[in-house]
């Protein structure tokens, strides 16, 4: 079970991270992109809870470093607290449609800031108060959109695959 | 499950002091073993980037549902209608491409630079600010580090990543970005860098405090990292700071970065500094900055005006 479980969550990773830069980035969007990968580990973390929350945080954290320019490993500290939390919260959110709505863009907005906060601590010019100030509200309301998508359908596919499993 | 709430804040501790030991670890100038890592990741994900890049475009509209008997018939003319309206897409597509493609070989004619013409496929979707794309070219197109790339509208960045088949690069507006620029029509010696800052105006900071600059006036690359020539942008805003070391001025690029589509990889530069030549012509009547007269020797100083935050 743990092995097809692994092997799902991160094609899903894996299939975020692409969808993400060929697609979501390049959506003419004003002030910043909605965030596929961090809504996916939030997914996850309410699904399935806080163990698989911060692995998956880490291992899609690492993976979208790996592609970008800055330095590696901040945004598998960040999207691993992010799905750390995510999946403190499972069982306040369960069975209602709004709670995770609120939690994604509540996590998203951390995120965003824990990311810029700590790149900036590393001497990275990128994160500025007015990029912040630009790119925050948009970014946390795009995320918010994506949810009703995103975690809807992790929670369905994990019910398919446990089932499936136990026949 | 394990939800033994020691055990779950023990596994955070131990994956974040990893992640931040990464940090350290790549923080460290030099070549580490992440940039292997990175080469990696970017290799094996190239191929898939390139697909979904290619397809992006493509997107159609998704027919309604029809119930009764008609529907056979309205399936029909739906499939007929989805295929003339992927025609028409096409072809609007086809123009577009064809239209950045005149444009970039008016610019790179112009210049005389050979460029290797490539298409964004997808742009950096870090959780921060970067502002990099990827490219559909890569080290078997003869592309390498730090090569040049512009559009019909001027300069876009530089290579800072190349994979064999595709290559990553630092858009000029990155806030890590700093650019060599020189002003038009200036005598040798008006020259800066123009540093990104991400989606407000890029700063062009001179390095003689008493240079004259004015508003509207373009800036160019002055040549070192970059190719020589290119257009960068114009000066909006020239702010006084009396006292201040350097000049600084607030500059609007030429290029969309939002919107890049079709680009050029300078492969190589065929003449040597076209200084002005590369800039659109400005109407006869109203050419504040006349040319400079043509320089008399190849005394082009090479001075590294390039700086850059990332290795």
């Amino acid at each position: 079970v743990n092995g097809l479980r692994v092997g799902v969550i991160a094609l899903l990773v894996v299939a975020a991270v692409l969808i993400q830069v060929t697609v979501l980035s390049r959506l003419p969007l004003p002030g910043a992109d909605p965030h596929l990968v961090l809504v996916l580990v939030v997914a996850v973390g309410l699904v399935r809870g806080p163990a698989d929350g911060m692995l998956t945080g880490f291992g899609a954290g690492l993976l979208v470093d790996l592609l970008g320019v800055s330095a590696v490993g901040l945004g598998a500290v960040v999207l691993c607290l992010t799905g750390y939390v995510a999946g403190l919260l499972m069982d306040e959110v369960e069975r209602s449609t709004l709670a995770p709505l609120l939690v994604v863009g509540g996590l998203s907005l951390a995120a965003t800031l824990t990311y810029a906060a700590l790149t900036a601590l590393t001497g990275d010019p990128r994160g500025t108060v007015g990029a912040l100030a630009r790119a925050l509200p948009a970014s946390a309301a795009y995320d918010v959109v994506l949810a009703p998508f995103v975690v809807p359908a992790f929670a369905a596919l994990t019910r398919r695959l446990d089932s499936e499993w136990q026949n | 499950m394990n939800r033994d709430p020691r055990r779950l804040r023990l596994l955070l501790v131990l994956l974040v002091l990893v992640a931040l030991a990464l940090v350290t670890l790549d923080q460290r100038s030099g070549r580490s073993a992440l940039d292997g890592l990175r080469d990696g990741a970017a290799t094996v994900l190239g191929p898939f980037q390139r697909g979904l890049g290619a397809v992006t475009g493509a997107i159609g509209d998704v027919g309604g549902g029809i119930t009764g008997r008609d529907a056979r018939r309205a399936d029909r003319l739906q499939v007929e209608v989805d295929r003339l309206q992927q025609e028409l897409a096409a072809r609007d597509a086809q123009d577009m491409t064809e239209q950045q493609l005149a444009a970039l070989y008016g610019l790179t004619g112009a210049g005389q630079y050979r460029t290797r013409a490539a298409r964004v496929i997808a742009y950096g979707g870090s959780l921060g600010f970067e502002w990099t794309a990827t490219l559909d070219v890569g080290s078997g197109d003869g592309i390498v580090e730090d090569m040049t790339v512009v559009n019909g509208d001027g300069l876009v960045g530089r290579v800072t990543r190349v994979t064999p088949t595709t290559s990553q690069v630092l858009l000029a507006n990155d806030a890590s970005s700093s650019v060599g620029g020189r002003l038009e029509a200036s005598p040798p010696g008006e020259v800066g860098v123009v540093d990104g800052a991400g989606q407000s105006p890029m700063v062009l900071r001179l390095f003689s405090a008493q240079a004259p600059v004015t508003e509207g006036q373009r800036v160019v690359t002055f040549g070192s990292t970059y190719v020589p020539g290119v257009p960068i942008g114009e000066i909006t805003t020239v702010e006084e700071t009396p006292g201040a070391l350097e000049r600084r001025a607030q500059v609007r690029p030429f290029v969309d970065f939002g919107a890049l589509d079709v680009v050029g990889v300078v492969v190589e530069v065929a003449a040597g500094d076209p200084r002005d030549a590369v800039l659109p012509p400005r109407p006869p009547d109203a050419d504040p900055f006349p040319p400079p007269p043509p320089p008399d020797g190849e005394g082009d100083a090479e001075a590294d005006g390039d700086g850059d935050g990332d290795g």
